[in-house]
């Protein structure tokens, strides 16, 4: 059908000649998810000149808003955002292209499988989430163990930004860098911490069922070994800080944009535009031009929807998607066999997400402890059938693989009730409710019943869901529900192929792919073995959750190793204070600086 | 919620509505250096230009043949292909198949055309050849140019017109109804007159009343239609980049509440939250029940604006649409290849007199889904929209807005579906939506009982009358008001007209040159 179709080619608006072709940027920037945008963003208020492509027909990524019932907005993928304590808010100014937030203070809330019911927030302002017997009675941990995660809590609440900007928003460091424990950025980061609380934190494993039941346990002085915060990670060794941080993430930012995810796109995407950067998507790449080791631009698909099949980059090309589409986009002729084969290996056992959108005429009543509703109303989270237990049967059947779950005890559903939160969300004349479902299950490729066992299931997952809910708010009958739009795992990869093998995290969140050695070690500065060529996806650290975090400390990297780039600084930017440079770095490394490295306090 | 944060509360323009118009208004203004804020209540802009995407299938749900696509002025005064807006545009238009194995198929190619008329009728091919010689100069004369030229008094406009023999024919044509047109160039071959008549029914246009200039308009630029690559979002996402990328500012997810006239400097808008936006000039794309009734309020209107406002009539036929994810292929069994290259295939009618009675049954309320629909694959022409190995459907039909649409969409699709199955194998259904009347207007509140023009185009609410012939001139009887949005004059189907006339009649309120003085636009 391809001859007897034209495509009109570009012209010049006056002579009706064909464009000149403006395919010469600063920098290129590959993939337009929410990091792609991000660091478009900021290298375009920074002053250069910069063209995005992606592949796909909308920006955003996993930032995606729909309405597949009009008048009802739902977001398909990411529903909150977790990115309140960054700086990007107010390096890019999002606010002022349109960025507003709908923050909600009561958090979350769970009811267990006894009937009990909790809240929280990120202020800690309910009684019930500062009384130790609250821990004891939801998670059957001892009253001191309890105390002590509230010791903790409230000794890092008035440093929590900067707890959080030490994890997520500083560059890691480079492993090979002799760098001691207590250097660590992210040690600095709660450096205001009492001796002693820090050492409990160190020892610290908490159990939290998607961040809003929470619980301390000790292990029994071993160190640190696991610390469930949130949903779609496993329970691995060596992820007790992000873990507990990301927990906290969602209490402190605890809301999600005013109209939809995809809100965060519209505003980053809108900076970009406003700083002259230029935007094509249905524009997939098809690989990265590298003369003599150096990334000279890129080579658009042939089905991409640009006249210019070559845009080439002055100074840089920026790399946004998936770190397993590297070897794709890098011509085996640039990288070794061994670092192609580590990328080949890299585990995507991340876990992902069941996403049911129930649109319904009515909001749940729940039976239990209706007294907690007043006055605050609905949490935007709200967990049900949740007990230590049960997260743990849901952590084992998801994390062997083995089921996604069939079985109604094992479910730990998490209900977020926009309607309630932001009226935006619901716009059709007949009113309603959107309430997003997010429920743990396994990576497609690992399930054992086979890739498709979750889309099999769809349906009876869905029913399940249902009728946990109806469980607790026995009003929850059939007839409340106008439509339940789901999304599997494999759903969210076909809409978004940033999603690899239908996983949400990225990768497996474990320590080999964790810290400075995500993706890999001598990836984990964001650079690459092709000179110029950088990583900004959630791949690389500190991951997804639509922190802004990557571009962030990309910018780092990108000064260090562009003079020009450090020399027109501009006054809005500023760094993290607990950034460790290449020249610091390399001092660590000396001989001399080893000796610093004596202190093997856990942590 | 936090509050709105704009760079400043008061702006050069505020444009409101971020569909077609409202951007092509607003990105002309922002290229032309006024401070440009347009506000869109829904969580994106692009009003009809509307694709959304599922499970890697694109749905255009709204808008989907571009009928000015390269003439429309925006295309090459905004440089949109440099934005990456690329039209697809279909060898094949339009196809009729026949149960008999005949068809009428429409290419670009004008020979073409005619020959295949001439299977079905050699005396009908001689009809069309000397009526598309006709057409194709007033097209170029005439109605394309003035499509992005203000209107004038039907009186004035005659006058104007008449100076050559091209024009007088154009106004002796535009007294005539579809029907009437036919007769004028003696088509007598019933299924060629149906096939004529469809151009102009599928939009809903009753077919026993005169259509303007707009007769010439549905037949030839739909033959020359295209499709946007990557859906009919991509024409408005190309628009919102130039309108950012020249200091535009958008806000989104923001219901204008207010206009509020009585300010000393200027017209102040009101969002749902209260806050307010001070502009030298408004322009609202809004239909004029909303721009005036609601959010100006009838009790600020003189009386001869409300008069006018309250007499306004929106469509009396809707559209329904079929929206399918096929895994596997999409074949139409008719002996004629050429179906399959078809932009779109005209399903279910056969004759002149089957498509009156089909449509007076939809006037009743009585017609069901399989009587008559028209399809498009937009995957046939561009691979994008759908995933690999899978096809995407788009079916539409003329429906009434008042069927039981509640209970009856489903009954409804299945009988669509049951008449596209008579006619094509369609692989595996993997996804499924039908897209009722009462859809178009829960998305796009403008769109009210379904019409997608934001008003019907009789007489007495064309050209001149467009709103009213108070507001045909883009400025309103209320100083720092304008509308420029479908309800204006050239109206709705994405021609790019009133938004365009918009940003020029503003411009030169704000004393810039926001339209450039091009010579006139011709069909290329």
């Amino acid at each position: 059908m391809t001859q007897a179709t034209t495509v009109r080619p570009a012209v010049d608006p006056t002579t009706g000649e064909p464009l000149e072709k403006r395919s010469t940027y600063d920098f290129v920037v590959v993939g337009g998810g929410p990091n792609g945008l991000g660091i478009a963003a900021y290298l375009a208020k920074w002053g250069y000149s910069v063209c995005m492509l992606e592949a796909r027909n909308e920006l955003g990524g996993g930032a995606e808003t729909a309405e597949p019932i009009p008048g009802y907005s739902i977001d398909p993928h990411a529903v909150y955002f977790y990115g309140a304590a960054g700086p990007a808010l107010e390096q890019l100014d999002l606010a002022s292209h349109g960025f507003r937030m709908s923050f909600i203070p009561n958090y979350g809330g769970c009811i267990t499988h006894d009937h009990k019911a909790f809240f929280g927030g990120n202020t800690f302002h309910e009684p019930s989430m500062r009384d130790p017997e609250v821990y004891v009675e939801l998670l059957g941990v001892d009253r001191d163990t309890a105390k002590m995660y509230l010791e903790f809590m409230e000794a890092l609440r008035p440093r929590m930004r900067d707890f959080f900007r030490s994890i997520y928003w500083t560059p890691p460091y480079d492993e090979s860098w002799n760098i001691p424990k207590s250097e660590s950025p992210r040690r600095q980061g709660s450096a205001g911490l009492p001796a002693d609380v820090r050492r409990r934190h160190a020892r610290l494993v908490v159990h939290g069922n998607d961040g809003h039941a929470l619980a301390a346990r000790s292990d029994q002085g071993r160190p640190p070994r696991r610390l469930v915060g949130q949903r779609p990670a496993p329970v691995l060794e060596g992820d007790g800080t992000p873990r507990l941080a990301c927990t906290q993430l969602q209490f402190f930012s605890g809301c999600s944009p005013v109209g939809g995810m995809h809100a965060l796109a519209h505003a980053l995407a809108r900076c970009a535009l406003a700083h002259g950067a230029k935007i094509h998507v249905n524009s997939p790449v098809s690989e990265v031009i590298v003369h003599d080791g150096v990334a000279k631009g890129v080579r658009v698909a042939d089905e991409a929807a640009l006249e210019e099949k070559t845009i080439w980059a002055n100074m840089g090309v920026i790399n946004g998607t998936h770190i397993k589409q590297f070897n794709d986009l890098v011509s085996s002729s640039h990288t070794t066999s061994s670092f192609r084969q580590r990328i080949d290996d890299l585990s995507l056992k991340g876990g992902s997400l069941f996403v049911a959108n129930l649109i319904v005429n009515e909001l749940p009543e729940y039976t239990d402890a209706p007294e907690k509703y007043e006055g605050i109303n609905y949490p935007t989270g709200m967990a049900l059938h949740c007990t230590t237990d049960a997260l743990m049967e849901l952590m084992r059947d998801v994390y062997t693989y083995r089921t996604h779950p069939t079985d109604p005890d094992h479910y730990i559903s998490w209900f977020i009730v926009h309607g309630e939160h932001d009226n935006t969300r619901v716009r059709n004349p007949q009113g309603g409710h959107v309430i997003t479902v997010n429920l743990q299950v396994p990576v497609p490729e690992d399930h054992r019943d086979g890739p498709d066992a979750v889309n099999k299931a769809k349906f009876e997952i869905l029913d399940n869901i249902k009728s946990v809910l109806r469980h607790y708010a026995p009003n929850m009958t059939e007839d409340k529900y106008i439509a339940t739009p789901i999304n599997t795992p494999y759903d969210s990869e076909q809409r978004n192929m940033g999603f690899v093998g239908g996983n949400w995290m990225g990768m497996r969140q474990s320590e080999d792919e964790w810290w400075e050695r995500k993706p890999l070690p001598e990836l984990a500065r964001y650079r690459t073995p092709i000179d110029n060529l950088y990583l900004c996806n959630q791949t690389s650290y500190p991951g997804g959750l639509c922190l802004n975090a990557v571009p962030y400390n990309l910018m780092h990297t990108l000064k260090e190793d562009y003079a020009e780039i450090e020399k027109t600084t501009p006054e809005w930017w500023y760094p993290s204070p607990w950034h460790i440079t290449d020249e610091e770095g390399a001092a660590m490394s000396s001989p001399g600086a080893s000796s610093l490295a004596t202190s093997d306090e856990p942590g | 919620m936090t509050a709105i944060v704009t760079k400043t509360d008061t702006y050069d323009a505020v444009v409101i509505g971020g569909g077609p118009n409202g951007l092509i208004c607003g990105a002309y203004l922002a290229k032309a250096g006024a401070r440009v804020l347009l506000i869109e209540r829904r969580h994106e802009t692009g009003g009809g230009l509307n694709t959304d995407e599922y499970h890697g299938f694109r749905f255009n749900l709204h808008a989907i043949y571009h009928m000015m696509s390269d003439v429309m002025p925006a295309y090459r005064d905004l440089a949109l292909a440099d934005y990456g807006l690329r039209y697809v545009s279909p060898h094949v238009a339009c196809a009729f198949p026949f149960k008999d194995g005949k068809s009428l198929v429409f290419t670009k190619d004008h020979d073409e055309t005619v020959a295949s008329i001439g299977a079905v009728s050699e005396h009908d091919a001689d009809c069309f050849r000397r009526m598309w010689s006709e057409f194709a100069p007033m097209l170029d004369e005439y109605i394309i140019p003035l499509t992005y030229k203000l209107p004038m008094p039907v009186v004035d406009q005659v006058v104007e017109i008449g100076q050559n023999a091209v024009g007088e024919r154009l106004n002796e044509i535009s007294d005539l109804s579809p029907i009437e047109v036919l007769d004028e160039y003696g088509f007598t071959d019933p299924r060629v007159r149906m096939a004529l008549l469809s151009f102009s029914a599928m939009w809903g246009f009753h077919l026993e009343d005169p259509l303007g200039y707009l007769y010439p308009v549905y037949l030839c630029r739909m033959v020359n239609s295209a499709l946007v690559k990557g859906g009919s979002h991509r024409l408005s996402s190309s628009l919102y980049r130039v309108f950012v990328n020249n200091g535009g500012e958008v806000l989104d997810t923001s219901e204008v509440t207010a206009i509020h006239t009585d300010g000393d400097s200027g017209v102040r808008v009101e969002v749902a939250d209260g806050h307010q936006f001070e502009a030298r000039a408004v322009a609202s794309t809004l239909n004029p029940e909303q721009t005036f009734l609601n959010l100006v309020g009838a009790q600020h209107l003189p009386d001869d604006l409300k008069f006018a406002v309250e007499g306004w009539e929106w469509e009396e036929r809707t559209l329904f649409g079929l929206h399918l994810g096929i895994d596997g292929d999409v074949t139409f069994r008719h002996q004629e290849p050429r179906v399959n290259e078809a932009m779109i295939a005209f399903l279910g009618l056969e004759t002149e007199d089957e498509l009156h009675e089909h449509l007076a049954r939809v006037d009743a309320g009585t017609a069901g889904g399989g009587e008559w629909v028209h399809v498009t694959v937009p995957s046939h022409h561009d691979r994008s929209m759908a995933p690999a190995g899978h096809q995407v459907v788009r079916a539409e039909q003329v429906v009434r807005y008042d069927d039981d649409w509640e209970t009856g969409t489903g009954s409804f699709g299945d009988e669509c579906l049951g008449l596209i199955e008579e006619h094509a194998d369609l692989g595996r259904i993997v996804l499924r939506r039908e897209y009722p009347p009462t859809h178009i207007e829960a998305k796009l509140h403008t769109m009210k009982r379904g019409s997608i023009k934001h008003g019907s185009y009789t007489n007495l609410q064309m050209g001149f009358n467009r709103p009213n012939d108070l507001c045909s001139q883009v400025t309103t009887p209320i100083p720092g008001l304008f509308t420029c949005g479908a309800s204006n004059y050239a109206g709705g189907m994405i021609i790019g007209g009133p938004g365009y006339l918009g940003a020029k009649v503003v411009g030169e309120h704000l004393g810039l040159d926001a339209v450039p003085g091009t010579a006139p636009p011709g069909s290329g």
